[in-house]
């Protein structure tokens, strides 16, 4: 399907990172989707890798990488190249497909990973991710676009 | 001496030559990975909390231009946004209320029924739209937004010295002669360039960082007893991203 590069690219549309997959990495992603990600700098602060087979998308300092699979959505959170525990953060997504939002809250795990399982993203649809640190409140957010 | 004064004055302000009175905006711009409603002018970032009681509205919206639910909070010295859910934009409107220039160039914020020698007085209200996400349709004319600046189109250029072409609109329609500075941070006094009839104006994009377009409109007192004049002033916020590291 010739989806052998997943690029990210900023808020305004020019490819700022590309990332080789092997072929075996493509069923990963939902359909061989090639997700856009916006906004924010790449490769600025470390971390800069996404590790999971997923997208990543680099807001400053903090990283978020998103696997879309077939049964639901892994986020994964680092700052500055560490994992960020995700049980001290709230993690929320807004899905929209046309005129149709859908927000899920996305469950933390014991490691930096949040999950939403069963949760399902289509070609096409904007997801914007919002991270909440439970205890400062601070709010880091990124949006992806799937194609 | 002061009549002539508000004569040569008044004789300007219809010809749209007086420089903005008032000349502070208000903008949204990242403070510590948090996003935070600026109150100033050029590098002044003056103190946004003591203004929160003026600060009408904040909004947020979806890239469908759905409402999020936005508030902001104090958190130190700053005014920082809190959204239920990431925002392709966010607004926000502060009242800044009456103010009166003296003849010697002080401003006090009163109308000019309590201020007799005043040269000017003006109704001031400042308005902004910071944009976070990926536009995936032409921003709307938003509901609190009186005077807004907008790009035209989705797409904003990667790279400083790029080509914007934004519109200018006042009461939801683009409006002929507001004035327009690319970059209200860094060259504050900067020469405008005044809007079409069709609200546009092309501007070169100033910063490989934040840009914060401002625009400023004056329209006719709302109370002539105690102004002459309503100043609106609009910016437009939006960062392109730096070289990777």
């Amino acid at each position: 399907m010739g989806f052998n590069l997943l690029r990210a690219i900023t808020l305004s549309g020019v490819p700022a990172m590309k990332f080789p997959f092997r072929s075996k990495a493509l069923p990963m992603l939902f359909m061989g989707a090639t997700l856009l990600t916006f906004q924010g700098p790449a490769y600025a602060h470390g971390g800069g890798k996404a590790e999971h087979g997923g997208v990543l998308q680099m807001v400053g300092e903090t990283s978020f990488e998103l696997v879309v699979k077939t049964d639901g959505v892994e986020l994964y959170v680092e700052d500055e190249g560490e994992e960020t525990p995700s049980a001290g953060l709230t993690a929320k997504l807004t899905i929209i497909n046309g005129t149709t939002a859908t927000e899920a809250t996305l469950d933390s795990t014991d490691t930096n990973m949040f999950v939403g399982k069963g949760l399902k993203i289509v070609r096409g649809s904007k997801v914007a991710v919002l991270v909440t640190n439970k205890a400062t409140m601070a709010q880091t957010g990124a949006n992806f676009s799937i194609k | 001496m002061n009549n002539i004064v508000r004569i040569v004055a008044a004789f300007a302000l219809s010809l749209g030559t007086i420089s903005a009175a008032q000349a502070h905006g208000i903008w949204f711009a990242q403070r510590a990975t948090q996003l935070a409603l600026i109150y100033g002018i050029g590098a002044d970032d003056l103190d946004s909390v003591k203004r929160q009681p003026l600060v009408k509205s904040v909004a947020g919206y979806d890239a469908e231009w759905k409402p999020i639910v936005t508030s902001l909070r104090v958190a130190g010295p700053l005014l920082l946004v809190e959204t239920e859910s990431q925002p392709t934009i966010v607004t926000a409107v502060l009242e800044n209320g009456v103010w009166s220039k003296t003849p010697d160039g002080e401003w006090i914020k009163k109308g000019k029924d309590e201020v007799p020698n005043a040269v000017i007085s003006e109704h001031t209200v400042k308005y902004t739209t910071a944009i976070r996400g990926p536009l995936s349709s032409q921003i709307p004319a938003l509901p609190d937004q009186t005077l807004q600046v907008v790009p035209v189109g989705t797409a904003i250029p990667v790279t400083l010295g790029k080509p914007i072409k934004v519109r200018v609109l006042f009461q939801g329609k683009p409006v002929k002669g507001a004035e327009v500075i690319a970059d209200f941070v860094n060259d504050p006094d900067g020469k405008p360039l005044k809007s079409a009839a069709n609200g546009i104006v092309t501007l070169k994009v100033r910063n490989q960082g934040l840009n914060v377009i401002a625009a400023t409109y004056v329209g006719p007192a709302d109370d002539p007893t105690k102004v002459d004049r309503v100043e609106y002033r609009a910016t437009l916020t939006f960062v392109l991203p730096h070289a990777p590291e």
